[in-house]
């Protein structure tokens, strides 16, 4: 069973205010419900009204709209999946109670895909479990208000609406600490699809605020991971998207850190390939601000 | 391999100043042979001087070296005082990795 008060919210409430009261709930149900919305802690009686009364009607209400899930992105899912990730939601809502819960990723938008992911918010830091094609992600609480967040339910399914904004506070050294751990990936020809995603992800929204959905993360990272010169690629659009992002006091004074702590190699060795490459951007990157 | 038997070889290779995350024994214990011998061979090529570091911006002088098994949600990493002895090798899921290069500012 989903949880109901999870499609709703105190904006939404307050809106719909003179619509609903007395017509639908007195002033003292639509009190009540307030009060729930706020995670704030209820009287006995106001239990009883909420339980008995508040939620059966509301129940109604979804029942006469037919509200089943919360769906984003429809236009690029699969027709056929979104019954399928409906009925997931309903077994995982079962299995899960009380938990918002999402589905999401390539399973809803392309033909071929590998897992089917779900993703649970909850308060308790659990493992995350496979169950054939299913893979349980567990998220934390606040996850709603993060960038990674907006991406996965851009196109998803969902038991809940998520009416948070991104409060995140994407730091330069951040990038530039994924920036330089693809390129180690890269040289020693190991997988860095998750790495790309991420960087991608942050250097849209930090230069354009733009939140890129997962298909759209898809589409740009295998043009980049199957491009000839993938080193090259990232380093140029690294450069375009830093350099208008961040004030030119906090890009001088980090990437001449960064710089810094890659100019000298260890003892009787040469300096890193990586390091070289690292430098070079930086540098680009200052010779354009200054 | 056991874990014990690994964190043997290690230390021959690394010396004996090399410590383990805190999950080592079971994070290795879990994972198959094949990814076992890989994370062998990665440890004698940083070692080697044959991998790629990562400097920290947040730990002065402190180089991370990482291993990123395919098709798994395994990761390392060794980390090494600059130009001295190597320091730790951490061997956990991919979200407590993501903590750790955080924590270590590479």
């Amino acid at each position: 069973m989903r949880k109901l008060e999870n499609y709703l919210n105190l904006g939404n409430l307050e809106r719909a205010k003179p619509y609903l009261v007395p017509h639908i709930f007195t002033q003292n149900y639509f009190d009540i419900l307030k009060l729930k919305l706020q995670n704030k802690s209820l009287s006995e009686n106001q239990r009883y009204y909420y339980n008995h009364f508040i939620k059966k009607k509301i129940k109604g209400m979804f029942e006469l709209l037919d509200i089943q899930e919360d769906i984003q992105g429809k236009d690029f899912i699969i027709k056929n999946r979104l019954t399928k990730a409906s009925n997931l939601i309903k077994k995982y809502s079962r299995k899960h109670k009380n938990k918002k819960i999402l589905v999401s990723g390539s399973f809803l938008y392309q033909e071929k895909y590998n897992d089917i992911d779900i993703f649970v918010i909850s308060k308790y830091n659990k493992e995350d479990y496979k169950e054939g094609q299913i893979h349980v992600n567990y998220l934390p609480e606040g996850v709603e208000k993060t960038l990674f967040f907006k991406s996965i339910s851009a196109i998803s399914v969902a038991n809940f609406r998520s009416q948070e904004t991104i409060e995140e506070q994407i730091k330069l050294s951040d990038l530039l600490h994924t920036y330089e751990l693809i390129i180690v990936l890269i040289l020693q020809k190991d997988s860095y699809l998750p790495e790309l995603r991420n960087l991608i992800l942050d250097m849209e929204y930090i230069s354009n605020e733009i939140v890129l959905n997962s298909r759209q993360l898809k589409n740009l990272t295998t043009k980049i991971i199957k491009s000839n010169n993938p080193i090259k690629i990232i380093c140029k659009y690294m450069i375009s998207k830093i350099i208008n992002s961040y004030p030119d006091k906090i890009l001088k004074k980090t990437l001449e850190k960064f710089i810094e702590k890659n100019k000298i190699p260890e003892k009787g060795k040469k300096l890193p390939e990586n390091w070289k490459i690292y430098n070079q951007t930086y540098q680009e990157v200052l010779e354009i601000v200054s | 391999m056991l874990a014990e038997e690994a964190i043997k070889i290690v230390k021959e290779i690394l010396g004996e100043q090399i410590t383990f995350s805190k999950h080592f024994n079971k994070v290795f214990s879990s994972l198959k042979e094949t990814r076992q011998e890989q994370l062998i061979e990665w440890v004698k090529g940083c070692e080697a001087g044959n991998s790629f570091a990562i400097s920290s911006d947040r730990v002065t002088d402190l180089l991370g070296f990482v291993l990123r098994f395919r098709d798994t949600n395994f990761r390392a990493i060794l980390t090494k005082k600059k130009n001295e002895y190597f320091l730790n090798l951490f061997l956990d899921k991919h979200k407590y990795y993501e903590l750790e290069r955080r924590k270590l500012g590479i």
